[in-house]
């Protein structure tokens, strides 16, 4: 595919990558230095939303679950590009385990860090907690926004709207940040999106899916006796030996394999029973089930496979009694808003021959990078946008997959600058392509 | 001449019903959960001196002993109590009655033979029924062989009442370092003992022995969504419940009064037990009830067995089995962990010692009839670890034991006065052959 991105233009997008880059690494230093854990990340979305408005964004603002969205309009009509970025982050952990760094030091250094195809180098990193997951892509990508302004100030013509999006929320994996943005409050402002660009970390290279999650609940029954008198009760950990066998022996290993995103897999990894006291025999089993999806499954057929062994061991055993739900948690956010979200998260895969990456791909090349794919092992909040919306969705980003949610969290500066310049690439490049390329994803 | 000692003793007992009822009142009155029982102990060792106990003392476990001599040699009968008691659960579960407050009303109460309800007066509150009302005839009782004695009746041995700490948790820890520690230290003996769990009046026999076991599975973590690259320790444990299961109920030892053997898995729980990880320990509990002729080293080695056979079959099995021990902390601020065993243990009817005893009750007119419990008590440390007779004797019923209606028939109280003494009369004729345990 030929690049809408002439001479002129990349030379123009480098001279304001250079002009913009050390403001750029100090708003990423700024975010690693502000904590952001889930659920408080209002300080952090209050420099997000006065950065935009420096850049020079045409719209910015704060929905009622603590989200940001700025705006950069083109000068001819066309299709929304979102580029993604959460702005929570986890717990720093044990300080001692940090080699120094202060996890909101935001310090930068020369460092041994990983190359793309993660050999051991020398270069410049931000240190921190979020460096990796999503701080420093956030900074990036709120960057691009302000690029876009000075190349349009430069009078290139720019189609669509370049979106940025910060969620709040995404590390507890219910996406209740995200589900809120897209499903109410993209309504009530009159904004549509039509494709995705998530700053999860990807090393550079273009990801194209993940896995789903789906943490079950199942409740096996029976009836508590005294402990000294066990066979007046039925026992609900017994009860639940032979669901626990099947889910091992038979269930697990019919389990579909994709040879992009891997297998799909299921395991109890919590056991619990209720009263769980001496002396009494239990009347409640539970267990919860972490299982992973492939595209093609969802949250309902994952349960229907427990159920139907549920159904199977009922009819061979009149006093098996069970039932299995989807687990829930309930989320706060800083602005105060509560829901009580599902513990699902859905698979999601886009071929590089789609349009969009085929276009994400070119704009890439044309401003000089190597295009790789990769998928991710966990999950992120494009679940939402290709899962369930199933709207066009990559990644691309300067972090590492290797330093997220450890002590070793950092980002490369050398990355944040080339993925500036890809992330303007890549807007320039898709914004200008027709329909095929916003087509629905499908698998 | 002087009037026969039983028909003294059945009117000592009326004459003592107010006193007995109000000292009662008063233990109920003060909480005793298990560690904390401090003040009925003061409250005990208060009212033997009072009473005119020949000597009193806290050992240094926080048990209360006290002895009355009698005027002739023979044999010690040691009347036993423990000062603690359960939680009282939710106060609303307690129908208005607060579970301090000792009421007395006329209440519905079963009768003996569980077969019938009476309206009778009782005493409500927690430990009204284990052993609060027991402790308190024992120790009036006691009153009862010291007016004997004033009165120039002959009394024989001595008469040894003992209120021991942390009985409810069930590891014996008072029990035990009394007779380890504080009877060796003090130069006190004892031949035998009446206990004073629940029993309805009726003479109680034995009880079926138990032993927690802990048993742990072992496996190796890996991420929630990789589970291929871990060992699943839940897993792992179901073929070894499945076979407990299967062994246990197979071999199970049965006894014509106790019951059966039996084994219980009464906790499961897995670490680290979080969504996104695959567990590396998978940690149970077994409730083991077995009847006399097993011991607890016989329920370790049957599940180290399971445990060895399927580790032969399966290289990655790894699991262990140890008995539970729980470290307690008496009021008096020692700290001792006791391993969670209870000897299972059975005197005969025909026992020399029960036969005494039942002779002592018949004397008074009272009916003789025998019982087992279904739990557990200290007098697993007497007959089944240092093979001396006993029998639990008690106006307590047990269907009101750690209940939120737990209550005494005061009626029962008055029986258990004289009871308890006629039966100490016919002990201490035994002589020292009468007191072996097979």
């Amino acid at each position: 595919m030929m690049s809408s991105l002439n001479e002129t233009m990349i030379a123009s997008i480098k001279e304001i990558t250079d002009e913009l880059y050390p403001n750029m690494v100090a708003f990423g230093q700024k975010l690693v230095q502000t904590p952001s854990i889930s659920g408080s990340e209002g300080t952090l979305a209050d420099l997000d939303l006065a950065e935009m408005q420096k850049l020079g964004y045409d719209e910015v603002f704060r929905d009622a679950h603590g989200n940001v969205v700025g705006l950069v309009k083109g000068t001819e009509p066309g299709p929304t590009i979102m580029y993604n970025s959460h702005m929570d982050h986890v717990s720093p952990g044990d300080v001692a385990n940090w080699q120094g760094y202060d996890p909101y030091g935001g310090q930068i250094d020369v460092c041994q860090v990983d190359t793309q195809e993660k050999q051991p180098t020398q270069a410049e990193c931000i240190h921190g907690r979020g460096a990796s997951d999503v701080k420093c892509g956030e900074a990036v990508q709120i960057y691009t926004g302000g690029l876009l302004v000075k190349l349009r100030e430069k009078g290139f013509p720019l189609k669509g709207t370049f979106m940025f999006a910060g969620v709040v929320q995404e590390e507890p994996a219910e996406m209740v940040g995200m589900l809120h943005l897209v499903d109410k409050t993209f309504p009530e402002k009159g904004l549509t999106y039509d494709a995705m660009v998530s700053s999860e970390a990807t090393s550079l290279k273009v990801y194209c899916g993940h896995r789903g999650r789906v943490e079950m609940l199942i409740t096996v029954y029976g009836r508590t006796s005294h402990g000294s008198a066990p066979w007046l009760g039925i026992n609900a950990i017994y009860k639940a030996i032979p669901l626990i066998t099947r889910i091992k022996d038979e269930l697990y290993p019919s389990l579909p394999t994709d040879p992009e995103l891997g297998q799909a897999s299921v395991s109890l990894n919590i056991i619990e029973c209720s009263p769980g006291a001496l002396s009494i025999v239990p009347d409640k089993c539970l267990l919860s089930l972490d299982r992973r999806t492939l595209p093609g499954e969802t949250a309902a057929s994952a349960i229907a496979q427990i159920q139907e062994i549920i159904y199977d061991l009922a009819a061979e055993d009149p006093e098996f009694k069970a039932d299995v739900v989807v687990k829930s948690a309930v989320e706060t956010s800083y602005t105060g808003l509560v829901y009580e979200a599902s513990k699902d998260m859905s698979p999601w895969k886009i071929s590089p021959e789609h349009g969009f990456v085929k276009a994400a791909t070119a704009g890439l090349e044309s401003v000089g990078q190597t295009v790789k794919y990769g998928y991710w092992d966990f999950g992120t909040d494009a679940s939402k946008t290709c899962g369930i919306d199933r709207k066009p969705t990559i990644g691309y980003s300067p972090m590492q997959e290797q330093y997220a949610h450890t002590p070793y969290d950092k980002c490369r500066t050398d990355f944040m600058k080339t993925a500036l310049i890809g992330n303007a690439a890549i807007y320039i490049n898709t914004s200008v392509q027709g329909p095929e390329a916003f087509s629905k994803v499908e698998w | 001449m002087m009037e026969p000692i039983q028909m003294t003793i059945n009117k000592l007992a009326e004459d003592l019903k107010p006193a007995v009822v109000d000292f009662c009142q008063r233990l109920i009155r003060i909480p005793a959960l298990s560690g904390d029982e401090k003040g009925v102990a003061d409250l005990y060792l208060a009212e033997m001196e009072k009473l005119g106990y020949d000597r009193s003392f806290r050992d240094r476990w926080g048990n209360v002993v006290g002895i009355i001599e009698g005027t002739e040699p023979g044999p010690a009968i040691m009347y036993n109590a423990h000062l603690d008691h359960v939680d009282t659960g939710d106060y609303s579960e307690w129908g208005g009655y607060d579970p301090y407050g000792a009421v007395i009303d006329i209440n519905e109460m079963e009768n003996q033979d569980r077969d019938g309800y009476e309206f009778v007066e009782v005493i409500h509150g927690r430990a009204a029924s284990d052993v609060k009302a027991g402790g308190a005839c024992q120790i009036y009782s006691g009153k009862i062989i010291l007016e004997l004695r004033s009165m120039g009746y002959p009394v024989k041995g001595r008469y040894i009442f003992t209120g021991v700490v942390l009985e409810e948790p069930a590891e014996q820890l008072g029990m035990i370092k009394l007779l380890e520690d504080t009877f060796p230290e003090e130069g006190i003996t004892y031949d035998g003992v009446v206990s004073c769990e629940a029993t309805s009046l009726k003479l109680y026999l034995g009880h079926r022995g138990r032993v927690e076991l802990k048993v742990t599975v072992s496996g190796v973590t890996s991420h929630g969504s990789a589970p291929w690259l871990g060992i699943n320790a839940v897993n792992k444990a179901t073929k070894f419940i499945d076979k407990v299961e299967e062994v246990v109920v197979a071999n199970h030892g049965t006894d014509e009064h106790l019951g059966n053997s039996s084994i219980a898995l009464t906790i499961i729980n897995c670490t680290p037990g979080a969504m996104c990880i695959v567990p590396d320990r998978c940690q149970m509990t077994y409730d083991r009830r077995f009847v006399p002729g097993e011991t607890d080293a016989d329920c370790v080695a049957e599940i180290q067995n399971i445990i060895d056979e399927l580790a032969t079959e399966d290289p990655d099995f790894k699991a262990t089995v140890e008995i539970a021990t729980v470290p307690r902390t008496t009021y008096t601020g020692l700290t001792v962990a006791v391993p969670n065993v209870k000897e299972a243990w059975k005197i005969s009817p025909e026992h020399p010692f029960t036969k005494a005893a039942a002779t002592g009750l018949t004397a008074i007119g009272q009916p003789v009839k025998y019982g087992y419990w279904d739990f557990g008590t200290d007098l697993s440390v007497i007959c089944g670890r240092e093979k001396k007779p006993a029998v639990g004797y008690s106006p307590m019923q047990e269907f009101y034991c750690h209940r939120p209606v737990d209550k005494v028939r005061i009626d029962y109280m008055i029986k258990a006065l004289a009871g308890n003494v006629a039966i100490f009369q016919e002990l201490t004729e035994l002589t020292k052959n009468d007191f072996v345990l097979t």
